[in-house]
């Protein structure tokens, strides 16, 4: 898959962009964590499960994004 | 803030009494603890007077920065190279042995290499450097290049430099005279020459003394 | 200003592409611009590994609840003779195991209640007030509602476990551990 190559303050920009992206979907997760501790401590098991998936799809959403970067031919 | 892109700076070395002022100002300021970054290279004292005020040239590719093991030195978007970060340096002096000018000096008890930034706290905000404000001869000229050749329409800014087969090409420029054919400073062939055009023919000093005069 | 790269704005010294340097060239550049996009993107790299560490969080409370549903209910234990507590009084005791500290307090002739000793916010230990209808956290000036074990005050945000109590032939039993989130 030919990558096109960007000028270089363009890709000042999508590091940015990716950057504040990941940023917003790592403190869902943190939010997310403290929810779930917070249910479990409470004795709620029916929470627990779809947040652990949440939280899952959070990372890959972030690894595919980190993965993109670093295929931006820097 | 970068350095407004129209100001560049020029050394004129015909120009230097050798009043040491620029050494001086650049001392003045605490951000290198007042040590003076700019270099002031007495030629050949005892054939001639002729001193060069030495600033970084800041080079296009500035060979400081591609030699740093500790990625040290690092250049500006406009060209104008910092000097070492103090959390990274090593005082390996490895820029010191590569750079073609001899511009960085170590300076061992503060373990930190430190050579001249082009004054980046004033030039950024369109200020002269501290030497180019009190040089009185404007040996050390900062400003626009329209200016500079109407004060001086006898001579040209060139910032290319020879050094046998490498060139290298730097931000600040040196003045030559304005018929000069070539476009660039051949480094190597000034080497082995005498300091100054004319011989001396009797050292008039010395030869008092040999003689016995009072 | 010709260059070998046109995408590059300092020449490495033996005057090749960019591309054709060795990779710590490109991760540690001397252009500052180019340094800072490097930097950020690094930066980006250690937020994935600490979304790493909260998946890996998530999934350890979830292993967390497979273990605790797979231990056994806790069994019916006495506790204490109704008649050794006098009404407003205070009586700590052990359930289900020998270092669950819980407290017992008879609000009135016939009624009791019992709490886990944890408090919900840091697992201090609480200190139970029948005059004043409160149970008391001292570390951090929690309080209770002593009929329900409801938070009314302070930093707590869940309720005090629950320990469910069935007196029989005056004898007080524990029975189970209900744990609240609300």
């Amino acid at each position: 898959m030919k990558r096109p190559r960007f000028p270089r303050h363009e890709r000042m920009t999508i590091v940015n962009g990716i950057l504040s992206i990941v940023m917003t979907i790592v403190i869902l997760q943190l939010w997310l964590l403290t929810a779930t501790m917070n249910a479990f401590l409470g004795g709620d098991q029916s929470t627990l499960a779809p947040a652990a998936l949440a939280s899952l799809i959070c990372l890959l959403l972030n690894a595919g994004l980190l993965r993109y970067l670093y295929t931006l031919d820097r | 803030m970068p350095v407004p892109s129209d100001l560049e700076f020029f050394i004129d070395p015909n120009r230097c009494i050798g009043c040491q002022s620029c050494l001086q100002a650049c001392a003045e300021c605490d951000t290198h603890k007042g040590h003076s970054l700019i270099q002031l290279d007495v030629i050949d004292r005892a054939r001639t007077t002729q001193t060069i005020p030495l600033v970084c040239l800041h080079c296009d590719t500035p060979t400081c920065a591609e030699v740093c093991p500790a990625d040290a030195i690092k250049r500006t978007a406009d060209g104008v190279v910092q000097s070492a970060r103090k959390p990274r340096c090593i005082a390996c002096n490895n820029c010191v042995l590569a750079c073609p000018f001899g511009i960085p000096k170590m300076n061992t008890p503060m373990n930190l290499m430190m050579k001249c930034d082009m004054c980046y706290d004033r030039t950024s905000v369109g200020k002269k450097p501290m030497c180019a404000s009190v040089c009185p001869s404007q040996a050390l000229f900062f400003g626009t290049r329209e200016e500079l050749m109407k004060l001086r329409p006898h001579s040209r800014p060139i910032n290319t430099w020879q050094f046998g087969g490498q060139t290298i090409r730097t931000k600040v420029n040196v003045m030559v005279p304005a018929d000069t054919s070539q476009d660039y400073v051949d480094v190597l062939s000034g080497m082995g020459e005498q300091a100054i055009g004319n011989q001396i023919e009797e050292d008039l000093l010395l030869a008092g003394m040999s003689r016995g005069d009072d | 200003m010709r260059r070998t790269d046109p995408e590059s704005p300092t020449t490495p010294p033996d005057g090749r592409p960019l591309s054709e340097q060795p990779r710590w060239r490109k991760d540690f550049p001397i252009h500052l611009p180019e340094d800072e996009y490097v930097s950020r993107r690094d930066f980006t790299k250690f937020m994935v590994l600490t979304s790493l560490a909260f998946v890996a969080g998530q999934f350890w409370i979830l292993l967390r609840n497979a273990t605790r549903k797979a231990q056994a209910k806790p069994a019916i234990r006495p506790i204490v003779a109704v008649a050794d507590v006098p009404v407003g009084s205070v009586q700590t005791f052990q359930y289900p195991g020998p270092h669950d500290n819980c407290v017992l307090v008879r609000q009135g002739e016939s009624t009791f209640v019992a709490y886990s000793q944890v408090c919900t916010h840091l697992s201090c230990a609480v200190i139970p007030k029948p005059e004043v209808d409160r149970i008391h956290c001292p570390c951090h000036e929690g309080q209770f509602d002593l009929s329900t074990g409801r938070p009314i005050a302070g930093p707590p945000q869940r309720p005090l476990t629950r320990i469910s109590i069935e007196i029989l032939g005056g004898m007080v039993y524990a029975t189970g551990v209900n744990r609240r989130v609300v």
